[in-house]
C-alpha cells in the first residue's frame, strides 16, 4: 500500500471500475492476517481501506435502487408469469 | 456447486434465480401493473434474495439476507440448506463484548488510530448483512469481499437487463 502512488487516488474517478474494485481487494486483502502475517498494514491503511469500502459498498446499494427503479419503468407491460418468457433467450440477450 | 462471485455462471444463476423471485412475488402479491413504486420494490426484493441464494448458505451475508426476507413471500420448496439459527447464547456474548468494550475503552494504551480503524469497522458490520453477528474482523473482511463481489455480479446484471430493455423500447418507437 505504501508504494502506491498517492496520484492513482486523485485520478480514481478516470480509472475503470474492474481497476478500481481490483485496488479495492488487493487492500481489504491486505487487511487479512493470514495472508500477511508480517506485513501488517498501519490502522491508517486498514482504517482507509474500510472508508474506501463502506462508500463503494453504498454506491453499489444506491446503484441497485436506481436500477430497480429504472427496471420498473421499463418493464412495465412485462409479465413474467407469461409462459413465453423464455430464460434462454433473454440470457444470450444480455449477453450472460 | 457454488459458483464464485465474480464468475459468468454466478450471473446466470442470479439471472435465472431472479426471474424465478419476480415470478413468486408477482403470484403472491398481484401486484397492480400501474404502481411502480410497487413494482419497483419488488425488483428489488427479488433480486436480493436471488443474489443471497445463489451463494446457497455458503456465507453469513446471504444466511442473513434470506432469513430478513424468509416473511416477505411463501416459499413452497424448502432450500437445501437451511439458513442455521441464531446462536442461542447470542445475547449473552453481545453483553460480554460489551464489558469486553467497556474494558478495552478504559484501557489507555489504545491508541486514536486504534479507535478510528474500531468505528469504521463497525459501520462496515452494519453495512454488510449479518456482520454484526460475526465475531472476529477476518470473518467480516471476508464476507465483505464475497458481499461485495457478489453486489457487482448483480449490479452488472441489472444493468445489462436495463440496457437492453432501453433498446427495446427505442426499436417500439422507432
Amino acid at each position: 500500500m505504501s508504494s502506491r502512488r498517492p496520484a492513482s487516488r486523485a485520478t480514481s474517478s478516470t480509472m475503470s471500475e474492474d481497476e478500481i474494485i481490483t485496488d479495492l481487494v488487493l487492500k481489504l486483502q491486505a487487511l487479512l492476517p493470514h495472508l500477511n502475517p508480517r506485513q501488517q498494514p498501519s490502522r491508517a491503511q486498514a482504517s482507509k481501506v474500510l472508508k474506501e469500502t463502506c462508500s463503494y459498498i453504498r454506491k453499489l446499494e444506491k446503484e441497485v435502487d436506481d436500477l430497480s427503479g429504472r427496471l420498473s419503468q421499463l418493464l412495465g407491460t412485462i409479465d413474467p408469469n407469461n409462459q413465453d418468457f423464455d430464460l434462454d433467450s433473454i440470457r444470450s440477450l444480455l449477453q450472460i | 456447486m457454488r459458483p464464485p462471485p465474480n464468475s459468468s455462471s454466478f450471473k446466470r444463476e442470479f439471472l435465472k434465480k431472479w426471474l424465478l423471485a419476480l415470478q413468486l412475488c408477482n403470484h403472491n402479491n398481484n401486484i397492480n401493473k400501474n404502481d411502480v413504486v410497487k413494482r419497483k420494490n419488488t425488483i428489488k426484493l427479488s433480486a436480493e434474495i436471488a443474489m443471497a441464494s445463489v451463494r446457497n448458505g455458503a456465507t453469513c451475508w446471504s444466511r442473513a439476507l434470506i432469513a430478513k426476507h424468509s416473511s416477505s413471500f411463501h416459499v413452497t420448496t424448502k432450500p437445501r440448506h437451511m439458513p442455521p439459527p441464531p446462536p442461542r447464547h447470542y445475547k449473552k456474548r453481545v453483553r460480554c463484548k460489551k464489558i469486553i468494550k467497556r474494558s478495552r475503552r478504559c484501557c489507555h494504551n489504545r491508541s486514536a488510530a486504534a479507535a478510528v480503524v474500531r468505528r469504521k469497522t463497525a459501520v462496515l458490520r452494519k453495512l454488510v448483512p449479518g456482520g454484526e453477528l460475526m465475531d472476529d474482523e477476518a470473518s467480516l473482511i471476508r464476507e465483505t469481499l464475497d458481499y461485495v463481489m457478489s453486489l457487482r455480479a448483480q449490479v452488472d446484471v441489472m444493468r445489462r437487463l436495463a440496457r437492453a430493455s432501453d433498446c427495446v423500447a427505442m426499436c417500439n418507437i422507432v
